[in-house]
């Protein structure tokens, strides 16, 4: 998809915006290194959506400003975004025209060739549907179409915000699938707010979790609430009595979750292998053992909550974004 | 900016509310022909207007002067006020300022189509009006109120020189109507904001005592245009009305400069 051009570092330096007294982003810093993936995670309203409002050119920072590649983008945000592509919130298009006219159209006025748009929009798999007035397209496709959009600058920077909202599971799929083949083959930064978060734990490099406008945390998905929240282990034995007191020898507390199941939080302060060893040593019969790591989705809740009750501490280690 | 243009026309040709509203002017053209011949002219509409009894030239003379203070405006308002806060409503000025166009240049080209808009909607009312009225009542020689006799020619004349200046005074109201239609997302608060704006205006020419005011708004010169019928035609109001238009879209892209209203 495209040539790979030189990816573009973004930095978010000291942003706050603010609607009349409300406040929507306070003092946000970010750095995204050039090439990598950046997930935007977090409560509706926490600000998500205004922070790439921002890095698109679209809303102007109350405080602070935003710099792409060393250069700051406001006031004159245009001036930047030729190799920068995107959508926020939801796609819209111009209902009375077609798909290819809506394509057209951006590339006529951005100086790209209508060539080019034809190849994005086959990318996204319209080419079928090109000749069709916008209107009458599905969330799916206008998703797919937001998605065309933003990749026809063949962008150095990419900038999505929910782009698998309200799609269906095969469409999900779909658009996950296009934009790891657009980040692997152009090479482009990726900065993608969503709720998604296998999504995010796939294609991101990076996280921030934003709540109530500040960033709590920033750093790889895998390390969200490493230190609160621990794996699971289930066991299906019996009898499942024994398996409780033998495992409260060890100062593991299990937990019955059905006739002969139990579990237990795991957090690697025993080998696993040595622990089963000791159950059926002790004539437990041992059917089943599966270990479960917690979803970003129960870490980033269970993080959130969390942080709440330190919010402060948690926001000093969000401004230590990598370099 | 010629290419920003290009895709603003072909976007509002699309619309079939451009063509639902010019077809309505051009029945409201007809209609008030075929209404004229029901009214005691001279009585309702003064020595002037009354002619249009005795030639189809004034028909569309008075369908101007009945329709520009609120109807036409209503139309043109209704294309103008809405072109960039239904585009802001809709999320489309979103993507084009993500793409990196310019608001300026959005602006320009919507300023372009809906200036276009008002001069056809202008032109059509005018059209269908005489067209009707040469129809029902026919084009001669006409004795003027001041006692002057016109050719055909002088009137075709007059009637050019009358719908010029109406188009100019629409394409003011285009002008306002998009200004304040920038600073609102939604489109029918900022319709109904322009809209009602002009029609307190317009009520203010009732109030005697409001006559001073009356020099500075809009409204108060909409109907110059019938001092081309005086002998020597009147140019001087004319112009002074053109000049008022002239301030108003300055006033109007000043003020929209000044507050930039196009990021959030």
């Amino acid at each position: 998809m495209g040539t790979e051009r030189m990816a573009i570092a973004v930095d978010v330096r000291h942003v706050s915006k603010s609607y009349g007294r409300n406040a929507v982003l306070r003092d946000v810093c970010l750095h995204v290194p050039a090439g990598s993936a950046l997930g935007l995670v977090g409560p509706n309203g926490a600000g998500k959506s205004t922070l790439l409002r921002i890095l698109l050119g679209v809303a102007r920072p109350s405080l602070g400003n935003v710099w792409y590649n060393d250069r700051p983008l406001w006031p004159h945000p245009e001036e930047h975004l030729a190799n920068v592509g995107g959508f926020v919130d939801t796609p819209w298009f111009y209902p009375q025209l077609t798909a290819q006219e809506n394509m057209w159209m951006l590339a006529d006025l951005t100086q790209k060739s209508r060539r080019r748009a034809d190849e994005v929009l086959a990318f996204v798999h319209l080419q079928a549907v090109k000749h069709e007035r916008v209107s009458g397209f599905s969330h799916g496709m206008r998703q797919r179409l937001a998605l065309a959009i933003a990749l026809m600058k063949n962008p150095a920077l990419i900038i999505l915000d929910e782009p698998q909202d309200g799609l269906d599971p095969a469409r999900l799929n779909e658009m996950r699938h296009l934009i790891e083949r657009v980040r692997r083959e152009s090479g482009a930064t990726l900065i993608m707010a969503s709720h998604v978060m296998p999504d995010i734990e796939q294609l991101c490099d990076f996280i921030a979790v934003f709540d109530e406008g500040r960033i709590r945390y920033f750093g790889a998905p895998s390390q969200l609430g490493r230190g609160i929240i621990s794996d699971e282990v289930f066991w299906e034995v019996s009898p499942v009595d024994s398996a409780i007191g033998c495992l409260a020898e060890l100062g593991i507390t299990a937990r019955v979750t059905g006739s002969s199941c139990i579990v237990a939080p795991w957090d690697d302060q025993f080998d696993l292998g040595d622990v089963n060893r000791m159950l059926i040593k002790k004539d437990i019969v041992v059917r089943t053992v599966a270990r479960r790591r917690a979803g970003l989705d129960v870490r980033l809740l269970t993080y959130l909550e969390d942080s709440h009750v330190d919010a402060r501490s948690v926001g000093i280690s969000a401004a230590n974004s990598p370099e | 900016m010629w290419t920003h243009v290009q895709w603003e026309y072909r976007r509002q040709i699309r619309q079939n509310r451009s063509w639902v509203s010019l077809l309505v002017l051009a029945a409201v053209g007809v209609l008030a022909a075929v209404g004229y011949r029901q009214i005691d002219a001279q009585t309702a509409l003064g020595s002037v207007l009354g002619l249009g009894l005795a030639d189809g030239f004034f028909v569309p003379v008075v369908t101007l002067t009945v329709c520009n203070s609120i109807l036409l405006p209503f139309f043109v308002v209704l294309v103008s006020a809405e072109s960039i806060s239904a585009e802001r409503q809709r999320g489309t000025w979103t993507v084009l300022l993500a793409q990196g166009i310019r608001p300026w240049q959005v602006l320009v080209s919507k300023w372009v189509v809906c200036a276009s808009y008002a001069g056809s909607a202008t032109f059509v009312l005018v059209s269908a009006s005489l067209a009707m009225g040469i129809m029902l009542y026919g084009w001669h020689r006409t004795l003027l109120p001041s006692g002057t006799m016109a050719s055909t020619h002088d009137l075709a004349g007059f009637l050019a020189v009358m719908t010029v200046y109406t188009a100019i005074a629409q394409v003011t109201v285009a002008s306002v109507a998009l200004a304040i239609g920038s600073f609102c997302r939604n489109p029918v608060a900022s319709v109904m904001l322009t809209m009602g704006g002009l029609i307190i205006t317009v009520l203010m020419g009732d109030f005697p005592f409001l006559a001073d005011v009356q020099k500075i708004l809009l409204s108060g010169y909409f109907s110059r245009f019938v001092d081309v019928l005086s002998v020597p035609p009147n140019w001087t109001a004319m112009l002074q009305g053109v000049g008022v238009f002239g301030v108003y879209i300055i006033l109007a892209w000043a003020f929209v400069a000044w507050r930039d209203p196009f990021y959030d």
